[in-house]
């Protein structure tokens, strides 16, 4: 039934195997009615399910933030910039936001570095297990973070579970409650965030270190170089590209911890793993009357960081894609 | 067009079909709003009284003639499910009272509906049970009260079995400071591995009522941090002072279980139940929630009053008139029937199940001393007859001061939170967390009254006092004279 | 290849391989400490998981007061059985099957046709609709909950699995559209020319042509989504507020230990059943998660 629908002005040869093109195949360009029909029809589902639960809810958001309003009443009373106001003026919101951040910075690095360390030795293979290991190291990633978050509230009891029985037998007789004290909290937290999330960097370095080509290493042998060596000068100048993209991954990802902490910290003790999606859920679901407008605010204001801290880092992206270029 | 297409087509919408499918099984009626199929849903969150609502919703089918579904949700839950129920037209025809909003509010935004109750019913209810502003609103009963107002939530629950190894008399528990940490210092010397007291530090809304009740025993002259009298907020009042100083003490001295720091209630009772510790402060509900998840601990329960800090201070503490605890929803489709099961809560029958549920307990505290509950549970409604005495309510004495309540906000942190910062170490000074509590209570009530106000609202800040009030008597509200 | 892990060693061990039996084993021995430190760490890495199934064995007294022993006095099954039944996780298993994969089928679809779409032709508007996706990569999920649940609500679609499936489905899922998109992009032209040359139309090249082709990226995104949906906490949280029966494995998990503090062994059951499948997915299935993950840093 269908009709030749494209001319095809054959224009640039065919894109080269196995890479990206940067800009779609011209030849589709022109197209019939019907064409574009059919191409509407292709966006539809996207656009009326990504529209309604993506872009719509953005868009109300901000609208959200400017009333006030409880979920109880149906008034919602206009208030303007009051519900930011109050949010500036709260230091819990403050305080959530260096939690936040505090967390981006415990959970990043460990979890950038550690699994490159980890990343390289499974690449090599030389290691007996390897695919064993890749295995262990990966599976907690699988797992479902709400149902670990409650598992590690066990694990962590102070007074019957089995890290404080380790601790007994050696000689620690008063357990340490480590998700129950408000100075170890945030450290346990982030120390079982890099564990469930470790496996996800391990295989982008993996993926990251596949792409050396072995004769490299094989020409750097062939003249004596050393495996020090051969790290510095060779794997870690070809890997800094994929740092910068590793980095963001990971930094956006520290971000969205908030099926970890409200199942194993719930935010507490006394607000210490209060990240700023448990302080905006607080407000939003948990609060004796919920404040609906002022955790919109706090959300507009989360959304605003996120997007400066993605900004900051799609620039140091595009410079380290820069420096690729000129250094290939 | 070629069948592969045809078949990847079907294969798509086929995914489509089936999640339409799952509105058809997965939803089940739900979009029909209350009491589809002409049956009835009831909600309520008080988890002592599962079995016996299960049970009394069962009997009510028959007697109503209507299928009665009954849900419990868990209490740190059912605000949020309520909420949400709402907004999408779904409330329960008949649910219990987790909202926090003033009863006036309740009823211009639909969400209650008249109570029908007949005559019978209503002579039933003891008296002083319904209170204009509170349960009523221009003579009209909205909301049914289950539970006497006469009672406190820092009872001090013990487990026999460790306070006997301890060598202390379960029938002359400790009433003082002093002996308290005498009972519990046994407990320790003692050193058979239990703990001697857990604390729900994390359940901060229940600390909050504790460290209230232990304020007003102590000689405060109000209710959470307002003065009856003159109507301002004190938290940083000595006696809140030193009740949290009490426990800060108790704890700094090793003598709650290390880890309380992150406790839910129900996850300390339920430690408490399994024998980790020997006393653990909660409110008469302990028993029956202890019998849902330990039935055989409820043999070795034992209980002592509200602490005083000194011997010889007199034991009061004043509770205002009792809440409403079941509503009918606005949008039922049948309030005739939802009256109907609202009403059976009122029956001889109903009332003796409720106490042996012992939850908290029933307006008749008399009921208590003939039911099927323990010992020490009838022992402490006993000293709720004697001790615990009506306080004054502003939104009694001038309805109109439920407008300032719905337009106030949550304070945080609060009481509880201050509690659980202060024992963990998180909050140094005491005083000063206090004082801005005290300060964040009163600018919102500033701001509350001048949006009443403003909304045509015939309310001050004079009406929250009371310098007729006198303490240790029961408060009559003025219209009642 | 001598790249040394310097968790091992930083001496080089760059010698030439000789014939020596003596030096062969002096060469392999740092990979040996090697695998015996990452076999310590994977011990401490599995052992939550080690710990959850030997505590839904035991009986719930024990596991209070065991302490260290991993091997069950009695092995208590019933815990399982309590899980299943009592605490209603059987139920969770069908909703979370249920969501899952009409989730990942939505997903699939609608991605693979949109990347289609603005991988393959140039038409007005289509940068716009890219720009829009990209700039919407990074926005928080869950920030927008409130005007999901108020939209939901207004559907009539609130406190039900299709809300909950519609909600899931309709999250961004920018990067599936991506990788479909980049993956479409970079098929030689010619596929289609021939296609046409024989008569087939838009339909027809896009569903005989591209899609049987773009199976390994359906592959990726179908266990990504999968995975996600899966896994999911928050909306099915907020979906299932009011009523329990629709809630999933996670959220019933948490829903569990709060209404049964203390019934640990209970509570490692119910974590096993809910963690089990999705486990077992993965070692069937390891080598696309691992590249659909990997993916994500090669696009």
């Amino acid at each position: 039934m269908a009709r030749p629908l494209t001319s095809e002005p054959a224009l640039a040869a065919a894109p080269p195997q196995g890479k990206v093109l940067r800009t779609p195949p011209k030849g589709q360009r022109v197209g019939t009615r019907k064409q574009t029909l059919w191409i509407w029809l292709f966006l539809m589902p996207t656009i009326v399910l990504y529209g309604a639960y993506t872009l719509y809810p953005i868009v109300a958001s901000y609208w959200y933030s400017l009333v006030e309003w409880n979920g109880f009443q149906a008034e919602q009373r206009f208030v303007g910039i009051s519900n930011y106001r109050a949010v500036i003026a709260d230091p819990a919101f403050w305080s959530s936001v260096k939690i936040t951040l505090v967390f981006m910075l415990l959970v990043a690095p460990a979890r950038i570095l550690l699994s490159l360390l980890l990343a390289i030795a499974l690449n090599s293979p030389k290691l007996p297990f390897r695919n064993l290991f890749r295995t262990v190291y990966f599976l907690p990633v699988v797992t479902t973070t709400a149902i670990v978050g409650v598992v590690m509230q066990f694990v962590f009891d102070p007074s019957s579970g089995p890290v404080t029985s380790m601790l007994r037998l050696v000689g620690v007789e008063q357990g340490i409650d480590l998700l129950g004290d408000s100075g170890t909290a945030l450290t346990t937290a982030a120390a079982v965030y890099v564990w469930k999330f470790f496996g996800i960097t391990m295989v982008y370095w993996m993926a990251a270190l596949q792409t050396i080509p072995s004769e490299l290493y094989e020409a750097a042998r062939i003249d004596g170089a050393g495996a020090w060596h051969i790290f510095r000068h060779i794997t870690l100048p070809l890997l800094t590209p994929f740092l910068l993209i590793i980095t963001v991954l990971t930094v956006e990802d520290t971000f969205h911890a908030f099926d970890l902490m409200q199942t194993m910290t719930g935010g507490g003790p006394f607000f210490s793993t209060e990240i700023i999606e448990i302080y905006i859920y607080r407000w939003a679901f948990n609060a004796s009357i919920p404040q609906l407008g002022f955790a919109s605010a706090a959300a507009v204001l989360f959304g605003v960081l996120v997007m400066v801290v993605g900004v900051l880092q799609a620039w140091a992206l595009y410079a380290g894609r820069k420096s690729r270029r000129e250094l290939s | 067009m070629a069948h592969v297409t045809r078949r990847s087509l079907l294969v798509g919408s086929g995914a489509l079909l089936s999640t339409a499918a799952l509105a058809a099984c997965g939803g089940g009626g739900e979009s029909a709003g209350p009491g589809p199929s002409g049956s009835l849903r009831w909600w309520d969150h008080f988890s002592a009284l599962q079995k016996f609502h299960a049970d009394w919703a069962a009997q009510q089918s028959q007697d109503l003639g209507k299928q009665v579904e009954y849900t419990y949700n868990d209490v740190s839950r059912s605000a949020e499910a309520l909420q949400l129920a709402n907004q999408s037209n779904q409330l329960p025809d008949v649910y219990s009272n987790v909202l926090d909003l003033p009863l006036s509010a309740l009823v211009a935004e639909g969400w209650v509906h008249e109570l029908q109750l007949s005559d019978e019913a209503l002579a039933r209810l003891p008296e002083g049970s319904l209170t204009e502003g509170i349960t009523s609103l221009d003579g009209k009963v909205y909301g049914l009260p289950l539970f006497t107002s006469q009672q406190y939530a820092a009872a001090h629950w013990f487990n026999t079995d460790i306070t006997t190894a301890a060598g202390l008399d379960p029938d002359d528990p400790p009433t003082t400071y002093d002996e308290y940490r005498a009972a519990l210092e046994a407990i320790k010397a003692k050193g058979d591995g239990a703990a001697p007291m857990i604390l729900a530090l994390g359940g901060t809304a229940r600390m909050r009522e504790q460290i209230d009740d232990l304020a007003q025993v102590a000689g405060f002259p109000g209710f959470q941090g307002m003065k009856y009298a003159t109507g301002e907020y004190a938290y940083d009042d000595d006696t809140y002072v030193n009740a949290i100083e009490f426990w800060k003490e108790l704890n700094d001295s090793s003598l709650i279980l290390a880890g309380s720091g992150g406790l839910t209630v129900a996850d300390a009772r339920s430690r408490w139940g399994a024998g980790v510790a020997g006393f653990f402060p909660d409110g008469p509900w302990c028993a029956g929630g202890v019998k849902n998840v330990a039935p055989a601990f409820v043999e070795k329960l034992g209980v002592g009053p509200i602490l005083v800090p000194q011997a010889g201070t007199p034991v009061v503490t004043y509770r205002g008139a009792p809440g409403a605890q079941f509503f009918v929803a606005g949008s039922s489709a049948d309030p005739e029937a939802a009256s109907r099961l609202v009403e059976s809560m009122t029956t001889t029958e109903y009332q003796a199940g409720l106490a042996g549920g012992m939850d908290q307990p029933p307006l008749d505290l008399s009921v208590v001393q003939d039911a099927d509950v323990i010992e020490p549970y009838r022992k402490l409604a006993g000293w709720f007859e004697e001790t615990v005495r009506r306080g004054p309510e502003a939104v009694v004495a001038n309805p109109q001061i439920a407008q300032v309540e719905a337009a106030s906000k949550p304070i945080s942190p609060h009481l509880g939170d201050i509690v659980q910062g202060y024992l963990g170490g998180d909050i140094t000074d005491l005083r000063g967390a206090l004082k801005s509590l005290s300060d964040a209570f009163s600018a919102d009530r500033e701001q509350a009254i001048a949006t009443a106000t403003a909304a045509g609202a015939q309310v001050s800040l004079d009406d929250y006092a009371f310098p007729e009030w006198v303490p240790g008597q029961d408060w009559t509200p003025p219209s009642a004279g | 290849m001598t790249t040394t892990t310097p968790a091992t060693s930083s001496r080089p061990v760059s010698a030439p391989p000789r014939t020596s039996l003596a030096r062969r084993a002096a060469h392999r021995a740092p990979w040996w400490i090697a695998v015996l430190f990452l076999a310590g760490v994977a011990v401490l890495w599995v052992y939550p998981f080690v710990w959850m199934v030997s505590a839904s064995l035991k009986s719930s007294m024990e596991v209070f007061t065991a302490g260290l022993t991993l091997i069950p006095e009695d092995f208590a099954w019933e815990n399982y059985s309590r899980a299943w039944t009592d605490a209603g996780f059987g139920r969770y298993m069908i909703n979370t099957v249920i969501v899952t994969l009409a989730t990942v089928a939505i997903v699939v679809v609608r991605c693979a046709l949109c990347g289609y779409v603005l991988g393959r032709y140039s038409f007005r508007g289509s940068k716009l609709i890219i720009g829009i996706l990209i700039a919407t990569l990074f926005v928080p999920t869950g920030y927008t909950i409130i005007p999901v649940v108020k939209l939901s609500m207004e559907l009539g679609l609130l406190n039900s699995l299709t809300g909950m499936v519609l909600a899931l489905a309709g999250a961004s899922n920018v990067s599936a559209i991506l990788i479909y998109a980049g993956y479409f992009r970079q098929l030689p032209k010619e596929l289609e020319e021939a296609a046409v040359v024989d008569g087939a139309g838009f339909l027809r090249v896009f569903f005989r042509i591209m899609l049987p082709l773009s199976m390994p990226v359906t592959a990726t995104v179908g266990l990504l989504t999968f995975l996600f949906t899966w896994n999911a906490f928050f909306l099915p949280l907020v979906f299932s507020f009011s009523r329990p029966e629709l809630r999933t494995l996670s959220v019933g998990m948490q829903a569990f230990v709060g209404e049964n503090a203390t019934d640990w062994s209970g509570m490692a059951a119910a974590g096993v059943v809910s963690i089990l499948p999705i486990v077992a997915l993965f070692l069937f299935l390891q080598r696309f998660f691992v590249e659909g993950i990997a993916g994500a840093v090669k696009s």
